[in-house]
């Protein structure tokens, strides 16, 4: 019943999105600071609350309990967001620590942060942005537009997705409030990927850009946000410090939208705690140690929710795929594909990974990103059809090879690949199951001749570029002309309304093709103590900035 | 005794070599790659690449074990791929947790174990006796991370007596330093005591029918001084070992208790370290308890000389 409701949910908001989307003119190619704060509304309920929801933060002045304790369950390997993509550093420092030119609001459109404002040209080919004056950073010095464009362009030479997509294209100063760069393809899609990629475009100093350790990641972290980085222990916790002299943008008082606007800090420390074992979480929220956890797993999930003490909140945090190896073997035949994917009951694939945890939906891009939503190919998905599975088989020419499927024993994937097993094996597909270490399985996945089909999972990204499994050489190797075909021409609209109706006919024909098998999204479940207000919910985990308990 | 000492680190050299050459190569033979697992989903083959040879991960391997073992006796162990420290500042930071775990378990461990073995062995076929019986059993058979749930929900979650994880260090307050280390120390200790009270009761069991024992019992000493004055000595020797044993697999076992109770020891170190293959780490810890096991090994055959004289050391 809750899983209709949360579909529901996220159904109506998709709609609404659309909708303001369409009465706001989705190819408009100038955004301002003030056009960010009129955005829509995204205050929600703290239970049960979905992706783009937001609790009021407490009011000016209310004095609140000093250390939030946040139990997470790893720690990255380091938190210069430039250079590596782990979701954990991302949760800790985007927007806490450290802040972009621009971020996403609730319909995942970029808006201005750190700049004035961004102008794209006519013809797509140049972006520039005006900087906002003051804004320090938390070694005390002003930002220049020689941070930015050093950030930049260390952000672009560390974000492999971002140095492929620009080329030879680099940031550069055009006055001391503005830094531009043109490029020879379409940048209509750099903003959102500023704003909210897996590897975020942080601002920090020049001088931090080249301070750099023996594996290239940045020794300081020195950002422009509320928080400021104060002390790592390596497997105990991280602590954030509350930055008195931060500047901020938006107006006081208003709500956010989605991650853009006015953030207080009512708390002074963030202390994120290592704690590797998700029960004993469970356990410390509920002893009281801990104000919020993280990754809370489906058997704790209706448990936590029935404490009048706490309060809990989920949202869909990424999607599940199921690459297939389009190089060799039986992946590489496609009538074949479409058999697995007509075999398929996606339903129980994910409840054996997540239990309740999770949403069944055919469109690749998650429900936070409203504008990209799309049922292009939704008839492919979720068939179970054992008989036209049989048939395509029979059409693939298939005579009992066996299926290898590659999976690790992270995150329910190998519980997925079980549940598959049997499905699979009832149309008369041999599978053998192959199960390791996420480490090993991201070595044996570049080896074409170990497997048939990996799985894996990808946490949401903004715009649909970013998916990497379109990649010629990401391992699955999707190499289609008509495929690649449709993605360059995405990438290379020059408004977002071209934009979008090339990514619902590049995903029509991907449930055709099926570069993947994406049977649906799981969800980042969260609890905190019911006094905690302010947790921004917007998108990719619970966001502090405006958290606080306020003390009786 | 000095010979024997002597004789003992010596003999310590081809030991540790065939350790660091096993393990080397164990490491190293596991797929996996900690430049692909540091850099993420994103990272193209250059980006792997120019990590690899950042941290002369493409060197022949014989040449990276060479590096190695000049690390160790630079005494640096080299630098964690992940964490951009030295291995010997990453171990030294890691192991205050896990020693002073490790000792509190073994503390708990025998502060059960002797006693209640002793008092199954003088009652033997009593309650008492199937009662320890059972107690043993049930702590070689119950798993330390549920017997650590159990611990949490009560202690930490019913009665808010103890935190439920964490640490806390002892320069932060000896009391906050123990309760943090408690649940844990109990976890981990349990199993160690059901092993230690098996060997007890049966080893004074056996002494306890020994002719010097009627003997004394004919002259009319007391039971209690015939117990802990005439038997109890000469079980050392079986309780000695037990306890060495459990010391070294407290250390190296502390990796699940560690993980539940969230304490950055040793074990978490190296679970973690295996998740990103960070190699330098993972072969030196594993190096460093083979070094711990044989130190503990001569200690106690030290011991054994100490406690009995009739075994002569060297």
């Amino acid at each position: 019943m809750k899983k209709r409701n949360r579909r529901a949910a996220a159904a109506v908001m998709a709609v609404a999105a659309l909708l303001v989307t369409a009465c706001g003119g989705g190819s408009s190619n100038s955004t301002t600071a003030a056009g960010a704060s009129a955005a829509a509304d995204t205050s929600g309920s703290e239970t049960g609350s979905s992706a783009g929801t937001s609790s009021a933060a407490p009011a000016e002045g209310t004095k609140c309990q000093d250390t939030l304790h946040i139990a997470v369950q790893q720690q990255a390997p380091s938190l210069d967001l430039h250079k590596n993509s782990s979701l954990i550093a991302r949760q800790m420092m985007d927007g806490t620590v450290f802040e972009k030119l621009v971020t996403l609001n609730s319909q995942a459109e970029a808006v201005p942060e750190l700049a004035e404002s961004y102008e794209l040209s006519d013809d797509a080919r140049t972006l520039t942005f005006k900087l906002r004056h003051g804004v320090k950073f938390h070694d005390g010095s002003e930002m220049t537009a020689d941070d930015v464009v050093a950030s930049m362009n260390r952000w672009i030479e560390g974000f492999s997705t971002a140095s492929t997509m620009l080329g030879d294209a680099r940031f550069e100063k055009v006055d001391d409030d503005t830094v531009k760069i043109t490029a020879d393809t379409s940048l209509l899609l750099l903003p959102p990927m500023i704003a909210g990629s897996a590897q975020p475009a942080a601002i920090t100093t020049a001088a931090a850009c080249k301070d750099e350790d023996d594996n290239g990641f940045m020794k300081q972290y020195i950002g422009t946000g509320p928080y400021k980085f104060t002390e790592w222990v390596q497997d105990q916790y991280v602590r954030l410090d509350r930055f008195d002299d931060y500047v901020p943008y938006g107006n006081k008082g208003e709500e956010m939208d989605g991650w853009a606007g006015y953030k207080s800090a009512p708390t002074q420390t963030l202390e994120y705690d290592i704690v590797p074992d998700q029960a004993t979480a469970s356990a410390g929220l509920e002893s009281g140690q801990y104000d919020i956890i993280w990754n809370v797993s489906s058997d704790d999930y209706p448990r936590l929710e029935a404490n009048p003490a706490l309060s809990v909140a989920s949202a869909q945090q990424g999607s599940v795929a199921l690459i297939f190896n389009h190089k060799q073997g039986l992946g590489a035949n496609q009538s074949f594909r479409q058999a697995v994917n007509t075999a398929l009951n996606c339903d129980e694939i994910l409840t054996a990974a997540f239990g309740s945890g999770y949403e069944l939906g055919s469109c690749y891009m998650d429900s936070g990103q409203a504008f990209w939503q799309t049922d292009a190919g939704s008839e492919y998905y979720n068939q179970h059809d054992v008989d036209k599975a049989k048939q395509l088989l029979t059409d693939a020419g298939y005579s009992g090879d066996t299926f290898r499927i590659l999976c690790s024993n992270l995150g329910g994937s190998d519980k997925m690949a079980v549940a598959m097993k049997s499905e699979l094996e009832a149309v008369g597909i041999t599978v053998d199951l192959n199960i390791v270490d996420w480490a090993t399985l991201t070595d044996y996945r570049k080896d074409p001749s170990l497997y048939d089909m990996y799985i894996t999972t990808f946490a949401e990204v903004p715009v649909p570029t970013l998916k990497l499994y379109y990649g010629t050489n990401y391992p699955g190797w999707s190499v289609d002309d008509k495929l690649q075909s449709m993605f360059k021409d995405m990438t290379e609209a020059t408004t977002m309304d071209d934009a979008k109706a090339k990514w619902e006919a590049l995903q029509g024909y991907s449930w055709e093709y099926l570069p993947i098998i994406c049977p649906g999204h799981y969800l980042g479940q969260y609890a905190w103590k019911k006094e905690l207000t302010g947790v921004n919910m917007y998108s990719g985990g619970p966001k502090f900035w405006n958290a606080g308990i306020p003390l009786a | 005794m000095k010979r024997f000492i002597l004789k003992r680190i010596l003999s310590m050299i081809p030991v540790l070599f065939i350790v660091s050459v096993v393990i080397f190569s164990l490491v190293h033979l596991v797929p996996g790659d900690p430049a692909a697992a540091m850099l993420g989903d994103m990272a193209t083959a250059e980006d792997i690449a120019a990590l690899h040879a950042r941290l002369g991960l493409d060197r022949p391997l014989v040449q990276q074990y060479f590096v190695w073992i000049s690390n160790i006796f630079h005494g640096d162990f080299g630098d964690s791929v992940a964490n951009h420290q030295t291995v010997a500042s990453m171990i030294l930071s890691h192991l205050e947790p896990t020693i002073h775990l490790t000792i509190l378990a073994l503390i708990i461990a025998v502060l059960i174990a002797i006693p209640l073995g002793m008092i199954a062995a003088t009652r033997k076929g009593s309650v008492v006796d199937h009662s320890v019986t059972v107690l043993s059993l049930l702590g070689i058979s119950l798993p330390s991370f549920l017997l650590g749930l159990f611990l949490i929900l009560v202690f930490a979650v019913r009665f808010k007596l103890l935190p439920s994880s964490g640490y806390v260090p002892m320069r932060q307050g000896f009391w906050m330093h123990l309760k943090s280390i408690l649940l844990p120390a109990i976890a981990l200790g349990f199993m160690n005591a059901a092993f230690m009270m098996r060997m007890t009761r049966a080893s004074l069991l056996e002494v306890l029918g020994s002719d010097y024992i009627r003997m004394a019992k004919a002259k009319g000493v007391r039971e209690m001084a015939i117990v802990t004055v005439h038997a109890f000595k000469n079980t050392l020797v079986t309780i000695i070992t037990v306890i060495g044993q459990s010391l070294v697999q407290s250390l190296s076992g502390a990796a699940v208790v560690e993980s539940l109770f969230a304490i950055p020891g040793l074990g978490q170190l190296m679970v973690n370290s295996i998740g990103r293959r960070d190699y330098y780490v993972i072969q030196s810890i594993v190096l460093l308890i083979a070094v711990f096991n044989v130190i503990v090994n001569m200690f106690v055959d030290i011991l054994y000389g100490v406690v009995d004289p009739r075994v002569r050391v060297s």
